[in-house]
């Protein structure tokens, strides 16, 4: 059996300091060892950013503040050196665009041999041979001939399975998915969300995932946390929070499903996020939000507990229920 | 325009391509014919480059001697023919060793941003700032006349071209996904430079690479013409014009032979160039 280990990003904090604009507030979870935890909100909540940084890969100007540790090391604490090392073997990425992410003058069986070399101390010969595994094993069919392709040969899908066995061919122990599926059609992203599970449960792997979509997390973790404007505002078991949201904010992006509304028009949440340059006093959501009152802006809305292992940031959650009306279940993706 | 994701984002086609425009095709056939002829000098030239034959000075085109001879008697034919050795030399030896330095720095200026990149664009600003020719002539001047001060001269001069371009590259293609997925994989620097961006943003620079050797051709010639590069009696295009220049009323096959060697070689160079930089664009644009 693996080292297994625990991630744990606590009040993590990203900053653009010549801006002066906070993108990531804030935010702390917990990922247990071989857990899956999914990280939903709408473009620029700063989930991709939260992502990133647990690998350090941040944009130009931009600082991380807190503390992350994965099992006994704090990543904000290592060099550079260490850190690079860590990349890959330990914690591995796999991003939105396929097409982008694979280097267009590399044969694929070359770029996931290549990661094997850098982390495995194997030969070329032995890299490659696995690489072809890897190959076979994200459902690439025929791989040994397939090896000598360019990215461009592929499909959306395929450059995607082999984004993701680049990804996992050092055996890392933590995958952050972000946005895998965004890129791709629904048919292809249903096969790519139980590719990424089964590999997921094979390795004992742990996982983030980052989507915009419900019902891509509610199909692949078991816990789910809401992002909004640079913080966490619901943290919880997927099931209970689908069932039961306890944030104004989630029922609005639980409503504007498409499938939430059969037969009637989307809801949309009114308004759009504020400048994180410019947030409000208390709770961000305040300005879009049916139930708020003065008392949600005069300061910072704490994370309440409302089950065990079920937070959010609201003061007004016992009056949620006629929100809550109407919802309706939301199914996983692909299944 | 972003000039990289282009090519090679089809490396194969490219290739087919390569091939199919029709200039392009006669600039290879063209430049590859004079290169198979200068190599095979030795062999098919019907004289020695250097022997004398004072009697038989400023002969015209004849059937023993098609281009004539000099003033001290020498084949010209024979003379235009080894001439090619060192002027193809000169074209691709001051092309490799200034692509190769200027590709090294301008990637490390790309990859890395900031204060490298600063730097080397400062310098590129000054050296750039001159003529070409000038700096080329000053420099040769400075060191003394030479084929290998010519070179040094070449590489300390036409190096920022290339750095340029490839920096501009690097700079563009350094925010792509695959190289923020080879920092995701744990990859270091170097390797992220040298195996991720180089082959991709390589093309324009080669590209520009062959205009490059024609301009070197002729600043040899140039410097040759000045008694500054290949110095007699080697036989170099631009000596051969300087030492025909007295005759040029009365004989003016001496200087015309060597002339038309440039003129015909550049014309197949800059026939590969053009077009090579025509397809470049032509896969690069959207």
């Amino acid at each position: 059996m693996r080292r297994k280990e625990a991630l744990e990003v606590d009040r993590l904090t990203v900053t653009f300091a010549r801006e002066g604009r906070a993108v990531v507030r804030n935010v702390s979870f917990t990922i247990a060892p071989g857990d899956a935890l999914g990280l939903v909100g709408e473009s620029g909540s700063g989930k991709s950013l939260t992502c990133r940084a647990i690998l350090r890969l941040m944009p130009r100007g931009a600082a991380i503040g807190g503390r992350i540790t994965y099992g006994s090391r704090d990543l904000l604490a290592l060099c550079d050196g260490e850190m690079q090392v860590l990349r890959g073997s330990s914690i591995a990425m796999v991003f939105q665009d396929p097409l982008t992410a694979l280097n267009p003058v590399l044969r694929v069986g070359d770029s996931i041999a290549q990661v094997i070399q850098a982390h495995g101390g194997l030969g070329r010969r032995a890299a490659r041979m696995r690489a072809i595994e890897m190959m076979e094993r994200v459902g690439i069919r025929d791989a040994g001939r397939r090896a000598a392709a360019y990215p461009h040969e592929f499909s959306g899908g395929m450059r995607q399975r082999i984004h993701i066995a680049m990804a996992l061919a050092a055996r890392p122990t933590l995958l952050l998915a972000d946005e895998p599926t965004t890129a791709l059609d629904v048919v292809v992203q249903a096969e790519i969300l139980r590719l990424l599970d089964d590999l997921r449960r094979q390795e004992g792997m742990s996982l983030l995932l980052v989507s915009h979509d419900f019902r891509v997390v509610a199909g692949l973790c078991d816990r789910v946390g809401v992002m909004y404007a640079g913080e966490l505002v619901e943290v919880g078991a997927t099931q209970t929070v689908l069932r039961r949201p306890e944030h104004p904010y989630t029922i609005g992006l639980m409503n504007s499903l498409p499938e939430a509304v059969v037969g009637e028009r989307l809801r949309a949440i009114p308004g759009s996020p504020p400048d994180p340059g410019r947030l409000p006093q208390g709770c961000a959501f305040a300005p879009r939000c049916e139930l708020a009152r003065d008392s949600c802006t005069t300061a910072p809305i704490p994370m309440a507990e409302a089950l065990r292992g079920h937070s959010a940031r609201c003061i007004r959650r016992d009056q949620l229920d006629e929100m809550r009306r109407g919802l309706v279940t939301v199914g996983a993706a692909g299944t | 325009m972003s000039v990289s994701t282009l090519a090679v984002a089809r490396p194969r086609r490219l290739g087919g391509i390569l091939m199919g425009g029709r200039s392009l095709r006669i600039g290879l056939v063209g430049f590859a014919l004079i290169a198979v002829l200068a190599l095979l000098a030795p062999w098919i030239a019907p004289y020695d480059p250097t022997a004398l034959g004072l009697a038989d000075g400023l002969q015209p085109p004849n059937a023993a001697h098609w281009f004539g001879t000099d003033q001290l008697g020498r084949d010209i034919l024979t003379r235009v023919l080894h001439a090619a050795r060192t002027d193809l030399q000169i074209g691709t030896i001051g092309v490799i060793i200034p692509l190769i330095i200027g590709a090294v720095l301008g990637l490390f200026a790309g990859y890395y941003a900031g204060w490298p990149d600063a730097i080397l664009g400062r310098i590129v600003d000054v050296v750039t700032a001159f003529p070409f020719l000038v700096l080329v002539l000053a420099i040769v001047a400075m060191l003394g006349p030479g084929l290998t001060n010519f070179y040094i001269a070449i590489t300390l001069v036409s190096w920022v071209a290339y750095a340029r371009i490839v920096r501009g590259e690097a700079l563009s293609a350094r925010g792509r996904g695959y190289i923020l997925a080879a920092r995701s994989l744990g990859y270091g620097d170097m390797r992220i430079m040298f195996r991720h961006l180089l082959p991709n943003v390589m093309v324009p620079a080669f590209v520009f690479g062959m205009s490059d050797f024609v301009l070197d051709i002729l600043a040899g010639a140039s410097l040759g013409f000045f008694g500054l590069g290949v110095q007699p009696p080697t036989p170099e295009w631009g000596v051969m014009i300087a030492e025909g220049r007295n005759f040029i009323i009365t004989a003016p096959w001496v200087v015309i032979f060597p002339g038309l060697a440039i003129i015909v070689t550049s014309f197949f160079v800059s026939l590969v160039g053009d077009s090579a930089s025509d397809i470049v664009r032509r896969v690069h644009a959207p």
